[in-house]
């Protein structure tokens, strides 16, 4: 379509609205990017957009930003509340700033990148796509996680990857603890591809070579009597 | 959820500052995540310059008692009566007789005029509370200077709502004491009836009441807010971060699973102290960092 950018002051204008013109941009194939001005970290920006749009947020979101959404590219200079871009389905989320609790909380696919640190339960029950951190992230992270890859440049709170089923933790800094049933594994050469790209992606400088891998150990997997002791912890 | 913020001033000697206007306009930000009740605690002047004064709330819409009779139920230690929005307070006439004390006070002044309920005793601290937004305490509290204090903006999820019931909690019955909280307390009743056993009465059937008159009890054992704050997370079951303050400082307390969220920034300035960064963002512009208090921290300001 060849649009010229669009901007949009958020101040004075209820979250419906501001909503309805990303809906509305994203329906009508808006190519070129929208701006969202004076978020004043607002709950429930960007949420629900289901068709592509490259969406720019000058300054910092509140809650559920960018949640529910399929196939968006969303730059947010500033910082996010809880539930950053929860259940992305598609695209690609970069944030500049720090991130609140449950970050990619049931990320089912694309790529949610926050720069600065993510707090607790950052990537809680992500069933796909990537999570990328570029510091710290809080307790808890990737509980119960199903699939996909969580890569933490900086260190992690207590119980990392706790209950996780099946996914990825890669972990350059060091753990509080590890989570009931997460495992150190081996860095395999494709761990090593995937790790390269994704840093690569979110203009992260890191070597890959030096994170470490954390799985699922699977023995929460189907109860047996002999481990009466990590199903006491589990639950 | 419920909305909770501080602020402390840093610089020496700056016990005037605008802190009923700085912690109103953090309240207004913060009114989404309760419309129920609003209140504030705000602490100004020093302790040893100022007399004791007893604040009192009633049910909203009932009439103010008469003075004689607000003097009588006092047995005539309460003197100067000033009516306040909801309420009224009242100078307490010092020293008080030998073997009384403020509990005994209060004791006496709820039971003989039924729906009053006192909200706060202090020399620095004055509490201010109100059903419904913050907007209803917009001019009773936007004048006032002091140091630090404390606010709450009410979700009720259990409990009545009502004046009473409105946060922050004073720490009955230690003077200058209060607490703004976030959470549900989950061992409230078994708190409860330890502290009712050696004798402390409650003002509500609210669980973030038990927490200002913990930390007042350890207070008064010697503790210092910090450690008094410190040693009672650990006794606490369930979600929450709260700010406790006092005429030295404030402290907060968060839960190991921190459930409820809880920012702070400081600058040279000040500390301040908010459930949501735009309440932070308000006092400190967009640049300043904002950092979270993790899970199981505890941590204490004190006034310079």
């Amino acid at each position: 379509m060849g649009d010229s950018i669009k901007s949009f002051d958020c101040a004075g204008k209820t979250t419906r609205e501001i909503n309805a013109f990303l809906k509305s941009a994203a329906r009508m194939g808006h190519d070129a990017e929208v701006v969202l001005q004076t978020p004043d970290c607002r709950h429930n920006i960007a949420v629900g957009i289901v068709d592509p749009l490259h969406i720019r947020i000058e300054g910092h979101v509140g809650y559920y930003c960018g949640g529910l959404c399929d196939g968006v590219h969303i730059h947010i200079a500033g910082d996010a509340g809880w539930g950053l871009a929860e259940n992305l389905m598609q695209g690609r989320v970069t944030l500049e700033g720090n991130a609140g609790a449950a970050a990619g909380a049931t990320l089912r696919g694309g790529t949610l990148v926050v720069k600065g640190d993510a707090g607790a339960r950052c990537g809680v029950a992500m069933k796909g796509g990537t999570l990328v951190v570029g510091g710290s992230v809080g307790a808890m992270s990737a509980f119960m996680m199903q699939k996909g890859a969580l890569i933490i440049c900086g260190d992690a709170g207590e119980a990392l990857g706790d209950s996780l089923y099946e996914g990825k933790i890669f972990l350059r800094g060091r753990a509080d603890s590890l989570g009931s049933d997460a495992v150190l594994a081996d860095l395999t050469e494709a761990d090593v591809v995937l790790l390269s790209l994704a840093l690569d992606e979110a203009g992260i400088v890191a070597d890959a070579a030096g994170f470490q891998k954390i799985v699922s150990g699977k023995r929460l997997y189907n109860y047996s009597t002999k481990e009466k002791e990590i199903w006491r912890l589990a639950l | 959820m419920c909305g909770i913020a501080g602020i402390l001033m840093r610089q020496p000697g700056r016990s005037d500052a605008p802190i009923g206007a700085t912690l109103l306009k953090m309240a207004l930000s913060l009114q989404h995540r309760g419309r129920d009740s609003a209140g504030f605690a705000l602490f100004s002047g020093s302790v040893g310059a100022n007399s004791l004064r007893l604040q009192a709330v009633l049910p909203e819409g009932a009439p103010l008692p008469e003075p004689q009779a607000v003097i009588e139920a006092s047995a005539g230690l309460l003197a100067d009566l000033r009516p306040e929005k909801g309420g009224f307070s009242a100078a307490v006439r010092e020293p008080l007789p030998e073997g009384m004390r403020i509990d005994t006070l209060v004791a006496a002044l709820e039971s003989n005029l039924p729906g009053v309920s006192v909200s706060a005793v202090g020399r620095v601290m004055r509490v201010y509370k109100s059903v419904g937004v913050v907007d209803a305490l917009a001019e009773e509290v936007c004048g006032i200077t002091g140091s630090h204090g404390i606010a709450h903006l009410r979700l009720a999820t259990e409990s009545r709502i009502d004046p009473c019931h409105a946060q922050p909690f004073w720490g009955r019955p230690f003077p200058d004491v209060s607490v703004t909280h976030n959470g549900h307390i989950t061992n409230y009743y078994k708190l409860r009836r330890r502290m009712q056993e050696k004798g402390y009465r409650f003002a509500s059937e609210n669980d973030s009441e038990i927490i200002g008159v913990l930390i007042g009890e350890k207070l008064e054992a010697g503790a210092d807010l910090g450690g008094a704050v410190e040693e009672l997370s650990g006794e606490l079951d369930g979600s929450f971060s709260f700010i406790a303050a006092a005429p030295g400082g404030i402290a907060v307390g968060r839960d190991p699973i921190a459930t409820k969220p809880l920012l702070f920034v400081e600058t040279d300035e000040c500390v301040a102290l908010a459930s949501e960064p735009q309440a932070l963002r308000r006092v400190v512009g967009d640049t300043a960092r904002i950092r979270e208090i993790r899970p199981k921290e505890t941590r204490a300001w004190e006034i310079a």
